[in-house]
């Protein structure tokens, strides 16, 4: 009885340890999400977003780029060209290693997504990719110029993921895998694929 | 003799008791937003909408009036809480819904809808369309402060959150009922 209960301790322990460290080692990153602190105006935001394939993400998708996260830049206002409308949005700098569609990329590549904190007023959005200083992604993205920095009057280009959560993958090795759909696939077959349908 | 068996159903007593405690939120198909709305309804306006696509918004709005959570959405063209179209190329979501509240209280208030139209819709579920009434009830479990739910083999529920072209999913599941009566009992 005693080993048992020795054993299961154990793993708890071990378990409790890996959470914890995991935890100190992410607090210490700069990522991209939003961090909101009492008495600020926070404006969540949810959504449905399309049921993309891999197939799909392709053939949306300008580029698909490997890299890594270089910088993340403060937040902004931002106005929309099409409705007016206000916006924050936060520019995420990436450092291309490998182009699997589309031309060479300018370096390093601006993904923009939406959320921020600006001032006292933080947007989240539930379903925009969240971004690490250093991790190495695959995104699948496209080019756009419909948001202005509210100080601003020209429309300077910025890359958006498409499918929002679904088209940002972690690099681990030759595969790339999505955290929030479990999605995994070898680099290699994606590259095979991106041949045949582009 | 004695002694090991009392020593294996002792092991079996924690481990079940150890596995009873993890798989709770799993088991939970919905997720909670850690703020709601004070009042136990709310108003909505509709009224810049054609007039096709306000029948479905009222009838998904129904359906969540019909779950037996203490809330009630009622349609008022004055109201504040608006569901609009708006052209968003730069933006993956077919529909999406936002809100505010302070962060520090749990207050949530005024809360806003766009179906966005880089995509198409119909009040069918046509091929290659979105069906209008499909978007429509996910859109207002995030009012209420339900999220997304994201793993598979949860897409039968409204608050899945994906949706293909040419699917009607209009009707809530066992499990966003739960959801919006653990929210507003």
């Amino acid at each position: 009885m005693k080993k048992y209960l020795c054993v299961i301790l154990g793993i708890f322990c071990i378990g409790f340890t890996t959470i914890a460290c995991s935890n100190s080692i992410e607090s210490g990153l700069a990522n991209s999400k939003p961090t909101p602190q009492t008495g600020d105006l926070v404006q969540v935001v949810g959504g449905l977003l399309p049921d993309y394939s891999l197939d799909d993400l392709i053939n949306v998708s300008d580029n698909i780029v490997i890299g890594y996260v270089k910088e993340i830049l403060p937040a902004q206002k931002g106005i929309r060209k099409e409705s007016g409308s206000s916006v924050i949005y936060t520019d995420v700098l990436m450092e291309p290693q490998e182009v699997l569609l589309g031309e060479a990329a300018q370096e390093p590549i601006m993904v923009r997504i939406w959320g921020g904190k600006v001032g006292n007023e933080v947007d989240m959005y539930e379903n925009e990719p969240v971004f690490t200083i250093n991790e190495q992604v695959l995104v699948f993205i496209s080019k756009f110029t419909s948001v202005r920095a509210e100080n601003s009057n020209e429309y300077q280009p910025y890359y958006r993921v498409n499918g929002g959560i679904l088209g940002k993958y972690n690099v681990r090795a030759d595969r790339v895998y999505n955290e929030i759909t479990g999605e995994s696939f070898v680099i290699t077959t994606l590259k095979n694929k991106v041949a045949l349908l582009k | 003799m004695k002694r090991m068996i009392g020593g294996r159903i002792g092991f079996l007593i924690v481990l079940v008791l150890l596995i009873s405690i993890f798989p709770t939120t799993i088991v939970m198909a919905y997720s909670i937003g850690d703020y709601h709305w004070d009042a136990a309804g709310t108003t909505y306006d509709i009224s810049s909408l054609p007039s096709n696509w306000q029948t479905q918004v009222s009838a998904a709005a129904s359906s969540w009036n019909g779950s037996g959570a203490n809330f009630t959405f009622t349609s008022s063209s004055s109201s504040v809480n608006d569901l609009t179209q708006e052209y968003r190329p730069d933006d993956s979501s077919i529909g999406l819904s936002g809100g505010y509240y302070i962060y520090g209280t749990n207050h949530w208030a005024s809360c806003w809808t766009i179906f966005n139209t880089r995509y198409s819709f119909s009040t069918d579920g046509s091929s290659g369309t979105y069906d209008i009434q499909s978007v429509a009830v996910h859109e207002p479990g995030h009012w209420l402060k339900l999220n997304d739910v994201h793993f598979w083999p949860w897409e039968s529920k409204v608050m899945y959150f994906v949706l293909s072209t040419g699917t009607l999913r209009r009707t809530l599941q066992q499990d966003d009922i739960n959801g919006i009566n653990a929210i507003y009992p």
